[in-house]
Protein backbone atom coordinates (compact mmCIF):
# COMPACT_ATOMS: atom_id res chain seq x y z
CA UNK A 1 0.00 0.00 0.00
CA UNK A 2 2.83 2.35 0.88
CA UNK A 3 4.59 1.54 -2.37
CA UNK A 4 1.40 2.31 -4.32
CA UNK A 5 1.09 5.66 -2.62
CA UNK A 6 4.73 6.60 -3.35
CA UNK A 7 4.33 5.62 -6.99
CA UNK A 8 1.17 7.70 -7.22
CA UNK A 9 2.86 10.77 -5.72
CA UNK A 10 5.91 10.44 -7.96
CA UNK A 11 3.75 10.17 -11.04
CA UNK A 12 1.70 13.21 -10.05
CA UNK A 13 4.72 15.36 -9.31
CA UNK A 14 6.28 14.32 -12.63
CA UNK A 15 3.59 16.22 -14.55
CA UNK A 16 3.93 19.21 -12.25
CA UNK A 17 7.61 19.56 -13.06
CA UNK A 18 7.11 19.14 -16.79
CA UNK A 19 7.49 22.53 -18.53
CA UNK A 20 8.39 24.04 -21.88
CA UNK A 21 10.39 27.23 -22.43
CA UNK A 22 9.96 29.50 -25.44
CA UNK A 23 13.39 30.63 -26.63
CA UNK A 24 14.12 33.25 -29.31
CA UNK A 25 15.19 32.13 -32.78
CA UNK A 26 18.76 32.82 -33.72
CA UNK A 27 19.67 34.92 -36.80
CA UNK A 28 20.21 31.91 -39.05
CA UNK A 29 16.80 30.52 -38.25
CA UNK A 30 15.18 33.94 -38.72
CA UNK A 31 16.72 34.36 -42.15
CA UNK A 32 15.14 31.10 -43.21
CA UNK A 33 11.72 32.42 -42.27
CA UNK A 34 9.80 34.58 -44.70
CA UNK A 35 6.79 36.73 -43.96
CA UNK A 36 4.07 37.85 -46.34
CA UNK A 37 1.68 40.65 -45.72
CA UNK A 38 -0.85 42.49 -47.83
CA UNK A 39 -2.10 41.85 -51.26
CA UNK A 40 -0.86 39.52 -53.86
CA UNK A 41 1.51 40.94 -56.43
CA UNK A 42 3.35 38.28 -58.36
CA UNK A 43 5.72 38.82 -61.24
CA UNK A 44 8.18 36.53 -62.89
CA UNK A 45 11.12 37.55 -65.02
CA UNK A 46 10.90 35.60 -68.25
CA UNK A 47 13.59 33.67 -70.00
CA UNK A 48 14.43 34.62 -73.56
CA UNK A 49 12.35 31.72 -74.84
CA UNK A 50 9.78 31.08 -72.19
CA UNK A 51 7.52 28.07 -72.26
CA UNK A 52 3.99 28.94 -73.30
CA UNK A 53 2.42 28.04 -69.99
CA UNK A 54 4.65 30.53 -68.14
CA UNK A 55 2.58 33.42 -69.41
CA UNK A 56 -0.65 32.07 -68.06
CA UNK A 57 -2.02 34.21 -65.27
CA UNK A 58 -2.62 32.57 -61.92
CA UNK A 59 -6.38 32.55 -61.70
CA UNK A 60 -6.26 31.91 -57.96
CA UNK A 61 -4.12 34.94 -57.35
CA UNK A 62 -6.50 37.11 -59.34
CA UNK A 63 -9.08 36.71 -56.63
CA UNK A 64 -6.86 37.66 -53.74
CA UNK A 65 -6.74 41.42 -54.12
CA UNK A 66 -9.10 43.87 -52.59
CA UNK A 67 -7.24 47.13 -52.20
CA UNK A 68 -8.97 50.40 -51.43
CA UNK A 69 -10.96 51.14 -54.54
CA UNK A 70 -8.39 49.22 -56.55
CA UNK A 71 -8.30 45.85 -58.18
CA UNK A 72 -5.92 43.47 -59.85
CA UNK A 73 -5.36 44.27 -63.48
CA UNK A 74 -5.02 41.61 -66.11
CA UNK A 75 -1.75 42.53 -67.76
CA UNK A 76 -2.51 40.70 -70.97
CA UNK A 77 -5.51 42.90 -71.63
CA UNK A 78 -3.59 45.93 -70.45
CA UNK A 79 -0.54 45.23 -72.60
CA UNK A 80 -2.45 44.50 -75.77
CA UNK A 81 -4.47 47.67 -75.30
CA UNK A 82 -1.35 49.77 -74.87
CA UNK A 83 1.24 47.94 -76.93
CA UNK A 84 1.64 50.77 -79.42
CA UNK A 85 1.81 53.35 -76.68
CA UNK A 86 4.32 51.28 -74.71
CA UNK A 87 6.51 51.20 -77.79
CA UNK A 88 6.37 54.99 -77.93
CA UNK A 89 7.38 55.45 -74.32
CA UNK A 90 10.58 53.44 -74.60
CA UNK A 91 9.76 51.94 -71.21
CA UNK A 92 9.27 48.46 -72.56
CA UNK A 93 8.05 45.70 -70.31
CA UNK A 94 9.49 43.08 -72.65
CA UNK A 95 10.84 40.07 -70.84
CA UNK A 96 8.63 40.67 -67.88
CA UNK A 97 5.45 38.77 -67.25
CA UNK A 98 3.20 41.30 -65.58
CA UNK A 99 0.61 38.81 -64.55
CA UNK A 100 -0.87 40.75 -61.68
CA UNK A 101 -0.53 44.13 -60.09
CA UNK A 102 -2.45 46.77 -58.25
CA UNK A 103 -4.83 49.08 -60.06
CA UNK A 104 -6.17 52.09 -58.21
CA UNK A 105 -8.82 54.62 -59.14
CA UNK A 106 -8.75 57.81 -57.12
CA UNK A 107 -11.17 60.65 -56.62
CA UNK A 108 -9.27 63.11 -54.53
CA UNK A 109 -9.52 66.56 -53.02
CA UNK A 110 -6.79 67.84 -50.72
CA UNK A 111 -5.66 70.98 -48.91
CA UNK A 112 -2.36 71.53 -47.16
CA UNK A 113 0.30 74.09 -46.25
CA UNK A 114 4.04 73.65 -46.81
CA UNK A 115 6.86 75.51 -45.10
CA UNK A 116 10.64 75.32 -45.42
CA UNK A 117 12.33 76.83 -42.40
CA UNK A 118 15.81 78.39 -42.64
CA UNK A 119 16.87 78.87 -39.03
CA UNK A 120 19.82 81.18 -39.64
CA UNK A 121 18.50 83.01 -42.69
CA UNK A 122 21.06 84.59 -44.99
CA UNK A 123 23.95 84.10 -42.62
CA UNK A 124 26.82 85.37 -44.76
CA UNK A 125 28.26 87.70 -42.09
CA UNK A 126 26.59 86.15 -39.09
CA UNK A 127 23.60 88.46 -38.81
CA UNK A 128 20.97 86.39 -40.59
CA UNK A 129 17.40 86.29 -39.42
CA UNK A 130 15.37 83.12 -39.29
CA UNK A 131 13.04 82.92 -42.27
CA UNK A 132 10.80 80.55 -44.10
CA UNK A 133 9.48 79.77 -47.55
CA UNK A 134 5.79 79.06 -47.17
CA UNK A 135 3.21 77.80 -49.61
CA UNK A 136 -0.02 78.62 -47.83
CA UNK A 137 -3.28 77.08 -48.93
CA UNK A 138 -2.37 74.43 -51.47
CA UNK A 139 -5.63 73.02 -52.82
CA UNK A 140 -6.11 70.09 -55.18
CA UNK A 141 -9.46 69.42 -56.84
CA UNK A 142 -11.25 69.71 -60.16
CA UNK A 143 -13.62 72.52 -61.11
CA UNK A 144 -15.68 72.15 -64.26
CA UNK A 145 -15.46 75.79 -65.33
CA UNK A 146 -12.68 78.38 -65.31
CA UNK A 147 -11.04 79.09 -61.94
CA UNK A 148 -12.31 82.42 -60.65
CA UNK A 149 -10.54 85.11 -58.64
CA UNK A 150 -12.74 84.26 -55.66
CA UNK A 151 -11.60 80.66 -55.82
CA UNK A 152 -7.95 81.73 -55.91
CA UNK A 153 -8.41 83.64 -52.67
CA UNK A 154 -10.65 81.15 -50.91
CA UNK A 155 -9.63 78.74 -48.16
CA UNK A 156 -12.10 76.24 -49.63
CA UNK A 157 -12.06 76.85 -53.37
CA UNK A 158 -13.65 73.55 -54.35
CA UNK A 159 -17.08 72.15 -53.53
CA UNK A 160 -17.12 68.76 -51.85
CA UNK A 161 -18.25 67.24 -55.13
CA UNK A 162 -15.38 68.75 -57.16
CA UNK A 163 -12.97 65.86 -56.93
CA UNK A 164 -9.88 65.37 -59.07
CA UNK A 165 -10.03 62.07 -60.92
CA UNK A 166 -7.08 59.72 -61.37
CA UNK A 167 -8.10 56.48 -63.05
CA UNK A 168 -6.08 53.34 -63.69
CA UNK A 169 -3.06 54.01 -61.52
CA UNK A 170 -1.17 50.75 -62.05
CA UNK A 171 1.68 49.53 -59.87
CA UNK A 172 3.78 46.54 -60.89
CA UNK A 173 6.84 45.23 -59.10
CA UNK A 174 9.81 43.22 -60.31
CA UNK A 175 12.82 42.21 -58.26
CA UNK A 176 15.24 42.86 -61.14
CA UNK A 177 13.66 45.67 -63.13
CA UNK A 178 12.19 47.69 -60.29
CA UNK A 179 8.79 49.26 -59.75
CA UNK A 180 6.60 50.18 -62.70
CA UNK A 181 4.11 52.97 -62.11
CA UNK A 182 1.59 53.87 -64.78
CA UNK A 183 -1.14 56.49 -64.70
CA UNK A 184 -3.47 55.94 -67.61
CA UNK A 185 -5.97 58.72 -66.99
CA UNK A 186 -5.32 61.99 -65.20
CA UNK A 187 -8.62 63.86 -65.26
CA UNK A 188 -11.73 62.93 -67.19
CA UNK A 189 -12.40 62.53 -70.91
CA UNK A 190 -14.12 65.94 -71.11
CA UNK A 191 -10.90 67.83 -70.46
CA UNK A 192 -11.51 68.38 -66.75
CA UNK A 193 -8.08 67.71 -65.32
CA UNK A 194 -6.52 68.43 -61.95
CA UNK A 195 -6.74 71.99 -60.66
CA UNK A 196 -4.03 73.10 -58.23
CA UNK A 197 -4.36 76.40 -56.39
CA UNK A 198 -1.77 77.93 -54.07
CA UNK A 199 -3.39 80.88 -52.29
CA UNK A 200 -0.20 82.60 -51.14
CA UNK A 201 3.56 82.23 -51.33
CA UNK A 202 5.56 83.86 -48.55
CA UNK A 203 9.28 84.46 -48.96
CA UNK A 204 11.16 85.15 -45.75
CA UNK A 205 8.29 86.00 -43.44
CA UNK A 206 4.52 85.82 -43.59
CA UNK A 207 3.82 89.54 -43.50
CA UNK A 208 3.42 90.00 -47.25
CA UNK A 209 2.42 87.50 -49.91
CA UNK A 210 4.46 87.23 -53.07
CA UNK A 211 1.33 86.05 -54.89
CA UNK A 212 -0.30 82.75 -55.62
CA UNK A 213 -0.03 79.96 -58.16
CA UNK A 214 -2.59 78.34 -60.42
CA UNK A 215 -2.40 75.17 -62.49
CA UNK A 216 -5.69 74.63 -64.31
CA UNK A 217 -6.80 71.35 -65.86
CA UNK A 218 -3.60 69.32 -65.73
CA UNK A 219 -4.34 66.19 -67.74
CA UNK A 220 -2.78 63.55 -69.96
CA UNK A 221 -5.89 63.50 -72.14
CA UNK A 222 -4.82 65.31 -75.31
CA UNK A 223 -8.00 66.80 -76.77
CA UNK A 224 -8.30 67.13 -80.53
CA UNK A 225 -9.49 70.75 -80.29
CA UNK A 226 -6.47 71.79 -78.22
CA UNK A 227 -4.06 69.97 -80.51
CA UNK A 228 -5.66 71.54 -83.57
CA UNK A 229 -5.24 74.97 -82.01
CA UNK A 230 -1.53 74.37 -81.40
CA UNK A 231 -1.14 72.95 -84.92
CA UNK A 232 -2.67 76.09 -86.31
CA UNK A 233 -0.51 78.39 -84.20
CA UNK A 234 2.79 76.71 -84.95
CA UNK A 235 2.06 75.27 -88.38
CA UNK A 236 2.32 71.68 -87.26
CA UNK A 237 0.39 68.61 -88.33
CA UNK A 238 0.50 66.64 -85.13
CA UNK A 239 -1.97 63.95 -84.17
CA UNK A 240 -2.33 61.59 -81.23
CA UNK A 241 -2.03 57.84 -81.36
CA UNK A 242 -5.25 55.89 -80.83
CA UNK A 243 -5.33 54.87 -77.18
CA UNK A 244 -7.52 51.86 -77.98
CA UNK A 245 -10.32 53.04 -75.72
CA UNK A 246 -12.60 54.49 -78.38
CA UNK A 247 -12.36 57.82 -76.60
CA UNK A 248 -14.16 60.64 -78.37
CA UNK A 249 -12.49 64.01 -78.98
CA UNK A 250 -8.96 62.95 -78.07
CA UNK A 251 -6.67 60.25 -76.77
CA UNK A 252 -4.98 59.38 -73.50
CA UNK A 253 -1.20 59.20 -73.33
CA UNK A 254 -0.22 57.14 -70.28
CA UNK A 255 2.31 58.44 -67.77
CA UNK A 256 4.95 55.80 -67.06
CA UNK A 257 7.77 55.58 -64.56
CA UNK A 258 10.26 52.90 -63.59
CA UNK A 259 12.10 53.22 -60.29
CA UNK A 260 14.97 50.81 -59.69
CA UNK A 261 17.09 50.75 -56.54
CA UNK A 262 20.44 48.99 -56.62
CA UNK A 263 23.08 48.43 -54.02
CA UNK A 264 25.93 50.88 -54.41
CA UNK A 265 29.59 50.71 -53.49
CA UNK A 266 30.56 50.98 -49.86
CA UNK A 267 32.38 54.30 -50.15
CA UNK A 268 29.24 56.11 -51.27
CA UNK A 269 27.24 55.25 -48.18
CA UNK A 270 26.10 57.76 -45.64
CA UNK A 271 26.89 56.98 -42.01
CA UNK A 272 23.65 57.52 -40.14
CA UNK A 273 25.08 56.09 -36.95
CA UNK A 274 22.81 53.08 -37.15
CA UNK A 275 24.04 49.69 -35.98
CA UNK A 276 24.76 47.05 -38.58
CA UNK A 277 22.05 44.41 -38.74
CA UNK A 278 22.80 41.11 -40.38
CA UNK A 279 20.36 40.13 -43.08
CA UNK A 280 19.19 43.65 -43.87
CA UNK A 281 20.21 45.28 -47.16
CA UNK A 282 22.88 47.94 -47.15
CA UNK A 283 21.73 51.55 -47.05
CA UNK A 284 24.39 52.31 -49.66
CA UNK A 285 22.09 52.35 -52.64
CA UNK A 286 21.41 54.36 -55.74
CA UNK A 287 18.11 54.85 -57.42
CA UNK A 288 17.59 55.03 -61.16
CA UNK A 289 14.45 56.64 -62.55
CA UNK A 290 13.08 56.39 -66.08
CA UNK A 291 9.87 58.22 -66.88
CA UNK A 292 7.77 59.23 -69.84
CA UNK A 293 4.75 61.52 -69.97
CA UNK A 294 2.76 63.92 -72.09
CA UNK A 295 0.57 66.44 -70.32
CA UNK A 296 -1.60 69.37 -71.25
CA UNK A 297 -2.54 72.29 -69.00
CA UNK A 298 -5.08 74.97 -69.76
CA UNK A 299 -3.16 77.44 -67.65
CA UNK A 300 -0.09 77.81 -65.44
CA UNK A 301 -0.04 81.23 -63.87
CA UNK A 302 1.40 83.40 -61.15
CA UNK A 303 -1.46 85.33 -59.61
CA UNK A 304 -0.93 88.66 -57.87
CA UNK A 305 -3.70 90.91 -56.59
CA UNK A 306 -6.15 89.38 -59.03
CA UNK A 307 -3.89 89.85 -62.04
CA UNK A 308 -2.15 86.99 -63.78
CA UNK A 309 1.09 86.33 -65.59
CA UNK A 310 1.23 82.91 -67.09
CA UNK A 311 1.19 80.40 -69.87
CA UNK A 312 -2.04 79.19 -71.45
CA UNK A 313 -2.44 76.00 -73.48
CA UNK A 314 0.81 74.44 -72.29
CA UNK A 315 1.69 71.01 -73.63
CA UNK A 316 4.80 69.05 -72.67
CA UNK A 317 5.43 66.14 -75.02
CA UNK A 318 7.95 64.82 -77.54
CA UNK A 319 7.13 65.08 -81.23
CA UNK A 320 7.78 61.88 -83.16
CA UNK A 321 8.47 61.41 -86.84
CA UNK A 322 6.79 58.07 -87.48
CA UNK A 323 6.95 58.05 -91.29
CA UNK A 324 10.55 59.21 -91.70
CA UNK A 325 9.82 62.38 -93.67
CA UNK A 326 11.74 64.57 -91.22
CA UNK A 327 8.62 66.22 -89.84
CA UNK A 328 7.11 65.37 -86.48
CA UNK A 329 3.63 63.97 -86.94
CA UNK A 330 2.72 62.27 -83.65
CA UNK A 331 2.47 63.43 -80.06
CA UNK A 332 4.73 61.14 -78.07
CA UNK A 333 5.77 61.31 -74.45
CA UNK A 334 8.59 63.44 -73.05
CA UNK A 335 11.27 61.19 -71.57
CA UNK A 336 13.49 61.19 -68.53
CA UNK A 337 16.15 58.54 -69.09
CA UNK A 338 18.36 56.75 -66.58
CA UNK A 339 18.42 59.52 -64.03
CA UNK A 340 20.43 58.32 -61.01
CA UNK A 341 20.00 59.63 -57.50
CA UNK A 342 22.45 58.76 -54.73
CA UNK A 343 24.19 60.28 -51.74
CA UNK A 344 27.95 60.70 -52.13
CA UNK A 345 31.04 62.40 -50.74
CA UNK A 346 31.54 65.65 -52.62
CA UNK A 347 34.08 68.47 -52.68
CA UNK A 348 32.19 71.73 -52.37
CA UNK A 349 33.12 74.89 -54.28
CA UNK A 350 35.11 76.12 -51.26
CA UNK A 351 37.08 72.88 -50.93
CA UNK A 352 35.09 71.43 -48.05
CA UNK A 353 34.29 67.74 -48.04
CA UNK A 354 30.53 67.37 -47.74
CA UNK A 355 27.84 64.78 -48.11
CA UNK A 356 25.74 65.63 -51.14
CA UNK A 357 22.64 64.37 -52.88
CA UNK A 358 23.88 63.63 -56.38
CA UNK A 359 21.50 63.63 -59.36
CA UNK A 360 23.53 62.16 -62.17
CA UNK A 361 22.63 62.46 -65.83
CA UNK A 362 19.51 64.59 -65.76
CA UNK A 363 18.69 63.41 -69.27
CA UNK A 364 15.34 64.96 -70.17
CA UNK A 365 14.09 65.17 -73.73
CA UNK A 366 10.92 67.06 -74.60
CA UNK A 367 9.12 69.51 -76.81
CA UNK A 368 7.18 72.30 -75.09
CA UNK A 369 4.34 74.18 -76.75
CA UNK A 370 2.97 77.34 -75.14
CA UNK A 371 -0.17 78.55 -76.88
CA UNK A 372 -0.05 81.92 -75.21
CA UNK A 373 2.27 83.71 -72.81
CA UNK A 374 0.08 86.36 -71.30
CA UNK A 375 -0.29 89.14 -68.80
CA UNK A 376 -3.79 89.69 -67.44
CA UNK A 377 -5.89 87.61 -69.79
CA UNK A 378 -4.74 84.83 -72.15
CA UNK A 379 -6.82 86.19 -75.04
CA UNK A 380 -6.42 89.94 -74.71
CA UNK A 381 -3.03 90.12 -73.01
CA UNK A 382 -1.02 87.67 -75.08
CA UNK A 383 2.69 88.31 -75.53
CA UNK A 384 2.81 85.66 -78.22
CA UNK A 385 3.24 81.92 -78.48
CA UNK A 386 6.41 79.96 -77.88
CA UNK A 387 7.50 76.53 -79.00
CA UNK A 388 10.63 74.76 -77.79
CA UNK A 389 11.59 71.82 -79.96
CA UNK A 390 14.12 69.15 -79.08
CA UNK A 391 14.99 70.16 -75.53
CA UNK A 392 17.80 67.83 -74.44
CA UNK A 393 19.57 68.13 -71.08
CA UNK A 394 21.74 65.00 -71.35
CA UNK A 395 25.06 65.52 -69.54
CA UNK A 396 23.61 67.75 -66.84
CA UNK A 397 24.25 66.75 -63.22
CA UNK A 398 23.37 68.38 -59.90
CA UNK A 399 24.86 68.15 -56.41
CA UNK A 400 22.73 69.40 -53.51
CA UNK A 401 24.17 69.90 -50.04
CA UNK A 402 23.90 72.05 -46.93
CA UNK A 403 25.83 75.17 -46.00
CA UNK B 1 -2.82 -8.55 -6.66
CA UNK B 2 -1.06 -5.60 -5.15
CA UNK B 3 1.57 -5.65 -7.86
CA UNK B 4 -1.11 -5.58 -10.54
CA UNK B 5 -2.79 -2.57 -8.93
CA UNK B 6 0.57 -0.83 -8.65
CA UNK B 7 1.39 -1.49 -12.26
CA UNK B 8 -1.98 -0.19 -13.49
CA UNK B 9 -1.65 2.91 -11.32
CA UNK B 10 1.85 3.57 -12.56
CA UNK B 11 0.84 3.27 -16.21
CA UNK B 12 -2.24 5.45 -15.76
CA UNK B 13 -0.36 8.16 -13.96
CA UNK B 14 2.55 8.07 -16.40
CA UNK B 15 0.14 8.59 -19.26
CA UNK B 16 -1.35 11.53 -17.42
CA UNK B 17 1.76 13.63 -18.09
CA UNK B 18 1.73 12.68 -21.75
CA UNK B 19 -1.76 14.07 -22.17
CA UNK B 20 -1.08 17.18 -20.13
CA UNK B 21 -1.17 20.17 -22.50
CA UNK B 22 -0.84 23.93 -22.07
CA UNK B 23 -2.73 26.38 -24.24
CA UNK B 24 -1.34 29.90 -24.75
CA UNK B 25 -4.27 32.28 -24.64
CA UNK B 26 -4.17 35.95 -25.64
CA UNK B 27 -4.09 38.58 -22.95
CA UNK B 28 -7.23 40.63 -22.57
CA UNK B 29 -7.21 44.41 -22.92
CA UNK B 30 -7.08 45.08 -19.18
CA UNK B 31 -4.00 42.94 -18.74
CA UNK B 32 -2.33 44.42 -21.81
CA UNK B 33 -2.93 47.98 -20.63
CA UNK B 34 -1.06 47.18 -17.44
CA UNK B 35 2.14 46.63 -19.45
CA UNK B 36 4.17 49.67 -20.50
CA UNK B 37 7.02 49.69 -23.02
CA UNK B 38 9.70 52.26 -23.61
CA UNK B 39 11.98 52.88 -26.59
CA UNK B 40 15.05 54.96 -25.96
CA UNK B 41 17.15 56.43 -28.74
CA UNK B 42 20.84 56.92 -28.22
CA UNK B 43 23.45 57.99 -30.71
CA UNK B 44 26.43 55.80 -31.30
CA UNK B 45 28.61 57.88 -28.99
CA UNK B 46 25.87 57.84 -26.32
CA UNK B 47 25.04 61.54 -26.69
CA UNK B 48 21.53 62.53 -25.65
CA UNK B 49 18.82 62.63 -28.26
CA UNK B 50 18.46 66.17 -29.59
CA UNK B 51 15.48 68.24 -30.65
CA UNK B 52 14.49 67.44 -34.26
CA UNK B 53 15.49 70.09 -36.76
CA UNK B 54 12.00 70.10 -38.24
CA UNK B 55 10.72 72.07 -35.28
CA UNK B 56 10.60 75.75 -36.05
CA UNK B 57 12.53 78.17 -33.89
CA UNK B 58 9.45 79.34 -32.04
CA UNK B 59 8.33 75.77 -31.47
CA UNK B 60 11.79 74.87 -30.23
CA UNK B 61 11.73 77.73 -27.80
CA UNK B 62 8.38 76.63 -26.42
CA UNK B 63 9.37 73.03 -26.07
CA UNK B 64 10.50 72.03 -22.64
CA UNK B 65 13.76 70.07 -22.86
CA UNK B 66 12.87 68.22 -19.68
CA UNK B 67 9.65 66.96 -21.18
CA UNK B 68 11.50 65.52 -24.13
CA UNK B 69 14.24 64.15 -21.92
CA UNK B 70 16.73 66.07 -24.04
CA UNK B 71 19.27 68.81 -23.84
CA UNK B 72 18.77 71.83 -26.06
CA UNK B 73 21.57 72.47 -28.53
CA UNK B 74 23.95 75.29 -27.72
CA UNK B 75 23.14 77.15 -30.94
CA UNK B 76 20.80 76.73 -33.89
CA UNK B 77 22.38 74.67 -36.65
CA UNK B 78 23.03 76.43 -39.91
CA UNK B 79 20.55 75.81 -42.70
CA UNK B 80 20.34 76.52 -46.37
CA UNK B 81 20.75 74.80 -49.70
CA UNK B 82 23.82 74.81 -51.91
CA UNK B 83 23.83 73.40 -55.42
CA UNK B 84 26.63 72.64 -57.84
CA UNK B 85 25.56 72.08 -61.43
CA UNK B 86 27.26 70.61 -64.46
CA UNK B 87 25.13 72.19 -67.18
CA UNK B 88 24.70 70.92 -70.69
CA UNK B 89 21.68 71.82 -72.76
CA UNK B 90 20.66 71.66 -76.37
CA UNK B 91 17.46 72.83 -78.05
CA UNK B 92 16.82 72.19 -81.70
CA UNK B 93 14.58 75.22 -82.15
CA UNK B 94 12.96 77.98 -80.10
CA UNK B 95 10.16 79.68 -82.00
CA UNK B 96 8.25 82.74 -80.86
CA UNK B 97 5.05 83.28 -82.82
CA UNK B 98 3.11 86.55 -83.07
CA UNK B 99 -0.28 85.28 -84.17
CA UNK B 100 -1.77 88.56 -85.31
CA UNK B 101 1.36 90.17 -86.71
CA UNK B 102 1.64 93.97 -86.84
CA UNK B 103 -1.26 96.37 -87.22
CA UNK B 104 -4.99 95.71 -87.75
CA UNK B 105 -4.40 93.68 -90.91
CA UNK B 106 -1.24 92.00 -89.78
CA UNK B 107 -0.06 88.52 -90.74
CA UNK B 108 1.23 85.91 -88.39
CA UNK B 109 5.01 86.00 -88.04
CA UNK B 110 7.69 84.17 -86.11
CA UNK B 111 11.30 84.35 -84.98
CA UNK B 112 13.18 81.06 -84.75
CA UNK B 113 16.48 80.33 -83.07
CA UNK B 114 17.93 77.05 -84.27
CA UNK B 115 20.68 74.98 -82.74
CA UNK B 116 20.67 76.58 -79.30
CA UNK B 117 23.41 75.01 -77.14
CA UNK B 118 24.70 75.75 -73.63
CA UNK B 119 27.75 74.13 -72.06
CA UNK B 120 31.49 73.95 -72.56
CA UNK B 121 31.50 73.98 -76.34
CA UNK B 122 35.19 74.61 -77.13
CA UNK B 123 36.07 70.96 -77.42
CA UNK B 124 35.00 68.84 -80.41
CA UNK B 125 32.63 66.96 -78.15
CA UNK B 126 30.48 69.31 -76.05
CA UNK B 127 31.07 69.04 -72.32
CA UNK B 128 29.03 70.35 -69.37
CA UNK B 129 29.82 73.82 -68.07
CA UNK B 130 30.44 74.25 -64.36
CA UNK B 131 28.33 76.34 -62.03
CA UNK B 132 29.41 76.02 -58.41
CA UNK B 133 27.96 77.27 -55.15
CA UNK B 134 24.41 78.28 -55.97
CA UNK B 135 23.16 79.14 -52.50
CA UNK B 136 19.51 79.41 -51.52
CA UNK B 137 18.41 80.92 -48.19
CA UNK B 138 15.22 82.45 -46.90
CA UNK B 139 15.75 85.28 -44.46
CA UNK B 140 13.16 86.89 -42.21
CA UNK B 141 14.43 90.34 -43.17
CA UNK B 142 15.87 89.91 -46.67
CA UNK B 143 13.40 87.37 -48.09
CA UNK B 144 14.57 84.76 -50.58
CA UNK B 145 18.32 85.12 -51.14
CA UNK B 146 19.98 83.33 -54.05
CA UNK B 147 23.69 83.58 -54.71
CA UNK B 148 26.08 82.10 -57.23
CA UNK B 149 29.72 81.69 -56.21
CA UNK B 150 31.40 80.42 -59.36
CA UNK B 151 30.38 80.34 -63.02
CA UNK B 152 32.95 78.40 -65.00
CA UNK B 153 36.13 76.77 -63.76
CA UNK B 154 39.47 78.21 -62.57
CA UNK B 155 41.04 77.68 -65.99
CA UNK B 156 38.87 80.31 -67.59
CA UNK B 157 36.34 77.96 -69.08
CA UNK B 158 32.98 79.66 -68.57
CA UNK B 159 29.61 78.91 -70.03
CA UNK B 160 29.46 78.85 -73.82
CA UNK B 161 26.18 79.67 -75.57
CA UNK B 162 25.87 78.96 -79.25
CA UNK B 163 22.98 79.63 -81.65
CA UNK B 164 23.41 78.18 -85.12
CA UNK B 165 20.92 80.51 -86.84
CA UNK B 166 18.18 83.05 -86.25
CA UNK B 167 15.38 83.18 -88.77
CA UNK B 168 12.51 85.61 -89.18
CA UNK B 169 9.53 84.18 -90.99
Amino acid sequence: MKRTFITFVCAMTHSLFSFAQLIPLDDAALQESHGFMGHHIAFDALDANPPAEQNQPDSNALNQVSFFSGQVHDSQTYQSKNAALDALTGLSKDGLSLTQGIEIDLEIQASLDMQWQDNDGFNDIGDGTSGSLTLSGIHLGSHKGPITRQMLESDQPFLDSELAVINNLLIDLDSKQGMFITIEELGDRFGNGLDIIVNDIYLGNEQASAGGLLIENLSNFIQDKNLNQLNQTFGFNLSTLDDGKNTANGNWLPINAIVLTEEGSADTSVDLGLPSIDGLPSISTNTTIDASFAVYMDKVAWVDDGGEFGIADLMIYDGLDTNGDGIDDTVGPAKLTQMKIETIDHTAYNGEQVKALYIENLDFKADIAMGSIYVGNPQTGSLGSLHIKGLDTAGTSVWIYAH
Amino acid sequence: MNNKIQLISLCALSLLSVYAVADLTPLNDDTLSAHVGQISQRAANDKPFQVPLLLSESQSAQTSPQNLNTQAPQSQPSAGITMDIDLQLHIDEIRWVDVDGAGPNGTQGAISMRGFSVGHLDSPIPQPAQIRGITVDVDGRDGLVIGVEQIGDRFGNGIDINIDSIQIK
